[in-house]
């Protein structure tokens, strides 16, 4: 059933491959439209998570969390650019890559350029004190992870989801905190919030799309591509669960993929300078925002 | 045993000269021929003897012909000894209430063996005269002699006497007392031992008084904040003959605190414990520790000690600067945010033009990212300094840094980093003199100092006492436990050598796990320690290095509910803010009846104020209050006086100074203290053996005990310092002498016998 799985996999993505259409869907949509019955194969990344060296603790070092996701194709995971990607792995390494160059470039952060990836569970967690989490409009979490997450936030961790979009993704995502943080509520953050303003003023939540409609004037993602229903798609938010004292703990990047904009910056002059710029301001603001707070 | 042998006790040996009859005569050069003679004869009998026996036997031969000529001689001891009926030896009992204590065995009271010492005679001198002593000297009889004095200034009252005695010639000071010194006794014994009176000390009480446990110190900080945290720590000493456990309680009033149980083993006579408790609301409050020992405790009155806190809202200002956006940045912030009394003030460089404020007052506070005049730099208590360059600051900015240690009185915390200490050019700023390391940088092309790796942080002996490194644990094993159970740290900055004046108080100690990816970086090796955290005072002020920045490890990979993070860096924060001194400083110090007030006036820039009116207002205990006028002692902006209080009691002082030129009512700033009123005999009642041990040796006396004083007469005959006469004592009849004689023939007869010589 592995072997049967991991072929017709490969299949899938060879297909994708040759068609420059499916390519140019973009990773949300193609990885809907794309599918394989692949879910046993997740086994070998697990054993990989589980072995990664601690990390230079002198540095901000991005930090990947690998989670399980529900369903099958389309759902727990897709097919892209020829190979099989997971929703946890969505954008990695390559956002975190290029997000470290930049911040090394335009702050006095200084950021490995050799992002992590770790588990909930794993026992250095808390070497990172902050993590993200992307595409989890499918997520689930066992109760070590729901436990593990909860600690790590209470002792001053810092979690930022991204990559989700519409009702459907956004209430399995609250589902699944509910259960790390029961009884907490998520709240949209008004623009005047400080994580608005740390190092870049900015006025206005920009909506960075999956790379293949960036060319489109809407940049909201169409509803088929992700989970039904979707509600409206128009207005990206930052959500947030705060500690008792106010302080940010987590939040939600709704309704846009802002490391997408790191991930694709290369795709052109006129998408940097109209998405890139933007999801580096907001990520810069996150991050010096999670180291002050 | 010795006087047996010898006929003498030793201290006449020690201090007679051996003499002889002086002529040796005709019979004794005769009786030496003779023996002479007679060994020649003998001789021949032993030719057929190898050399070795023979060398034996002679040799064994004239000793014993020494010793009987050395009795011939007429040998004897010259001493010098006290001319008798001229001399005066003082007999000084202590009358202090710990007196009153039963002795050993518990039969009788100390005052009564020492009464009964002194109707025996115990100096066994025709002419004695009595003394008691507690706080003061006084001549007395045996009548007056009552354990009534609420202290013991033994060394005080010896002094006094030895130095000041004007009715003849003093040979000896027979003390009687259980050399419980209680605090404000002098501990110089020089102008004792200038008077050259010999000191005899009659020991009386036991050295511990077991079944007792006593609340020997009690420390804890004066002046806390509202509604905080409040740990104290208490010394418990005491003499339990088996393994058991005490309860610590903390009241204020009526009202319990805390409460802890604190365990005792009979081999850990003194254990250290703290005990946490709320501080409440504003205002004077008069916390009581006790413990609760059982009903059989020899001593219940040494089981509870007071302290006056004063809670009142205090502000500690901190500036944080910043270069880096990092993690100990933030875990610092949130574990200083737990404190009401700290106020942080946070400047952080975002990028090479952005900077980040954060607990600022107002828009205008940092916006320069320094304090923009030496005023403003002194208003705060404590400046951190982060992975900042150098070169961030200007020079005028530097030297307000280091005269913000030297002359304000303020702390300097260095943390680690990449642009911290010499790696960011701080070796050649002013700063630098103030740093308890010698800051060097690395050569052109070498790594930098700051590196990873991971270590475990441990703390030195001094560290364990310091609050610079408390991390909280009610006993020393416990405190030791909390470190040793710390996750490790993830960076280190390589420090110079350590200056006279540091102290290190956290090591890094432990093998270093090399990171992946990275240059191999071992910064200790075999377990070996190197410093991690150093202070060392400059100046009016005091200077912290901190070689890592990694701490926030120790939020993030520890249970939620762990707080030691947080207690590492509110107590080091804390305390280096809090010991940077005030414009206006009052010190009051408690006398036993009397109070010295002392206050320090400077501006804004810290310059002493000379020329001032300073008055105080003394609130006595019974509420009625008086005025006192503090006149300038010394200059430097210091004026004082000491007023009389005869009622034990808690003191209000309120201080009205006014600065020449100034207009307006002057500053008003107040403490309080707590004069007398405390039962200090019943602690550290057991005998002191010690300073009674001191005291003689010094004097060149001795101690006894009070059924051994058989040579205690003698003592005081031969050791006094009186009027004394010179006196041949003869020696030709001691055993010794005799006995030698018969065991030298003893042993030659028993050789020759051996070897067939008879």
């Amino acid at each position: 059933m592995l072997a049967f799985s991991l072929h017709m996999a490969k299949r899938m993505n060879l297909l994708v491959d040759g068609s420059g259409a499916a390519v140019a869907m973009g990773s949300s949509l193609a990885r809907s439209v794309i599918a394989v019955v692949a879910a046993t194969a997740v086994g070998p990344f697990v054993a990989a998570a589980e072995l990664q060296p601690a990390h230079d603790l002198t540095e901000f070092v991005p930090t990947r969390i690998e989670y399980d996701s529900v369903g099958g194709a389309g759902e727990a995971f897709y097919g892209y650019d020829g190979r099989v990607w997971e929703r946890w792995e969505t954008d990695f390494p390559q956002a975190e890559q290029n997000f470290a160059k930049r911040v090394n470039q335009l702050t006095n952060v200084v950021a490995s350029r050799q992002p992590a990836r770790r588990k909930l569970t794993a026992p250095n967690l808390g070497d990172s004190p902050l993590i993200y989490m992307s595409d989890v409009g499918y997520m689930t979490l066992s109760g070590p992870e729901m436990r593990a997450l909860r600690q790590y936030l209470y002792n001053g961790g810092f979690l930022w989801v991204d990559d989700f979009w519409g009702d459907a993704e956004w209430a399995s995502f609250e589902r699944a905190m509910a259960g790390v943080l029961p009884g907490r509520r998520w709240r949209v953050l008004p623009i005047q919030h400080p994580i608005f303003h740390t190092v870049f003023d900015i006025d206005e939540m920009p909506q960075i799309p999956a790379r293949d409609i960036a060319y489109r004037a809407d940049t909201a993602e169409p509803p088929w591509v992700h989970r039904f229903p979707t509600g409206s798609l128009d207005v990206p938010t930052i959500r947030a669960y705060a500690d008792d004292d106010g302080r940010l703990m987590a939040i939600a990047t709704h309704n846009t993929d802002i490391a997408d904009g790191w991930e694709r910056e290369s795709y052109g002059e006129w998408y940097f300078e109209r998405f890139s710029t933007q999801s580096y301001r907001v990520g810069i603001n996150v991050i010096v925002y999670a180291l002050t707070h | 045993m010795f006087e047996w042998f010898f006929k003498y006790p030793r201290h006449v040996y020690q201090q007679g000269e051996l003499v002889f009859a002086g002529d040796l005569g005709l019979l004794w050069w005769l009786v030496a021929a003779l023996l002479l003679a007679l060994s020649v004869a003998f001789a021949r009998r032993l030719t057929g003897w190898p050399w070795h026996r023979r060398a034996a036997i002679h040799a064994l031969q004239f000793a014993a012909v020494a010793v009987l000529l050395a009795i011939l001689a007429a040998p004897g001891l010259q001493v010098l000894r006290l001319s008798p009926g001229v001399n005066t030896v003082a007999l000084l009992v202590d009358t202090s209430r710990s007196m009153a204590l039963p002795d050993v065995g518990g039969d009788t009271s100390r005052m009564a063996l020492a009464k009964g010492l002194v109707a025996d005679g115990v100096a066994g001198q025709p002419k004695t005269v009595l003394y008691g002593f507690d706080d003061q000297l006084r001549p007395a009889e045996m009548a007056t002699l009552e354990p009534t004095g609420e202290r013991s200034r033994v060394v005080h009252a010896l002094t006094h006497l030895a130095a000041n005695y004007d009715q003849g010639a003093l040979a000896a000071i027979v003390l009687l007392t259980d050399g419980a010194q209680t605090p404000g006794d002098a501990d110089d014994l020089d102008a004792l031992i200038a008077a050259g009176v010999p000191v005899h000390a009659v020991g009386l009480g036991a050295l511990t008084i077991v079944g007792d446990a006593e609340l020997a110190e009690v420390s804890v900080p004066r002046r806390p904040p509202p509604n905080s945290e409040v740990t104290a720590r208490v010394t418990i000493r005491h003499a339990w003959p088996d393994v058991g456990e005490v309860k610590l309680r903390v009241r204020d009033g009526e009202s319990v605190l805390a409460a802890d149980v604190v365990a005792l083993d009979p081999d850990i006579p003194v254990v250290v414990a703290d005990v946490t408790f709320a501080s409440g609301a504003d205002g004077l409050k008069e916390v009581t520790f006790e413990l609760l020992t059982p009903e059989d405790d020899p001593l219940p009155s040494n089981d509870s000690r007071t302290r006056l806190l004063e809670v009142v809202e205090a502000e500690h200002r901190v500036l944080y600067l910043e270069g880096e956006p990092r993690w100990e940045y933030k875990f610092i912030r949130r574990a200083v945010e737990e404190d009401p009394a700290i106020k942080l003030v946070t400047w952080l460089r975002t990028t090479p033009r952005k900077t980040y404020r954060q607990g600022v007052a107002d828009a205008d506070e940092l916006v320069g990212g320094f304090p923009a005049s030496l005023e403003g730099l002194y208003d705060y208590g404590l400046v951190i300094l982060g992975s900042l360059s150098a070169g961030t600051l200007d020079d005028d900015q530097h030297a307000w840094l280091e005269s913000f240690v030297s002359e304000r009185g303020g702390s300097v915390l260095v943390l680690a980093g990449r642009e911290a200490l010499a790696d960011g050019g701080w070796d050649v700023k002013p700063l630098s003199r103030a740093l308890p390391i010698v800051l060097e940088r690395a050569p052109d092309g070498a790594p930098s100092g700051y590196t990873a790796g991971e270590y475990a942080a441990h703390p030195t002996p001094a560290g364990l006492d310091s609050p610079l490194a408390d991390i909280g644990g009610t006993s020393d094993s416990a405190r030791e436990e909390r470190w040793a159970t710390l996750p490790m740290l993830g960076d280190y900055q390589r420090l110079g050598p350590l200056k006279a004046g540091a102290t290190t108080l956290l090591e890094a100690q432990g093998s270093v796990r090399v990171v992946p990816g990275t240059e191999p970086t071992v910064i200790v090796r075999g377990g070996a320690a190197v410093p991690l955290l150093v202070a060392q005072p400059y100046g009016f002020g005091q200077a912290v290095v901190l070689a890592t920045a990694s701490t926030w490890r120790w939020r993030m990979r520890t249970a939620p509910e762990d707080d030691r993070h947080g207690l590492f860096w509110r107590h080091l924060i804390r305390h280096l803010a809090g010991a940077a001194p005030t414009t206006r400083r009052l010190s009051l110090e408690p006398g036993f009846d009397a109070l010295d007030l002392k206050v320090s006036l400077k501006d804004a820039r810290f310059t002493p104020i000379a020329d001032a009116s300073v008055t105080a207002r003394i609130t006595a205990p019974t509420g009625e209050n008086f005025d006192a006028v503090l006149p300038p002692i010394g200059g430097d902006g210091a004026f004082g006086t000491t007023v009389a209080t005869a009622i034990p009691g808690v003191y209000r002082v309120d201080v009205t100074a006014r600065a020449s030129g100034e207009g307006g009512a002057g500053t008003t700033f107040s403490r309080l203290a707590r004069v007398g009123g405390r039962d200090v005999e019943a602690f550290n009642a057991a005998m002191n053996a010690p300073l009674l041990e001191r005291i003689a040796a010094a004097t060149g006396g001795r101690v006894w005990t009070p059924d051994d004083l058989a040579g205690l007469e003698q003592a005081i005959a031969f050791g006094g310092s009186g009027i004394r006469e010179r006196e041949r004592m003869p020696l030709w009849d001691a055993p010794i002498l005799y006995i030698v004689l018969v065991l030298l023939k003893c042993i030659e007869w028993s050789l020759r016998r051996l070897w067939g010589g008879i």
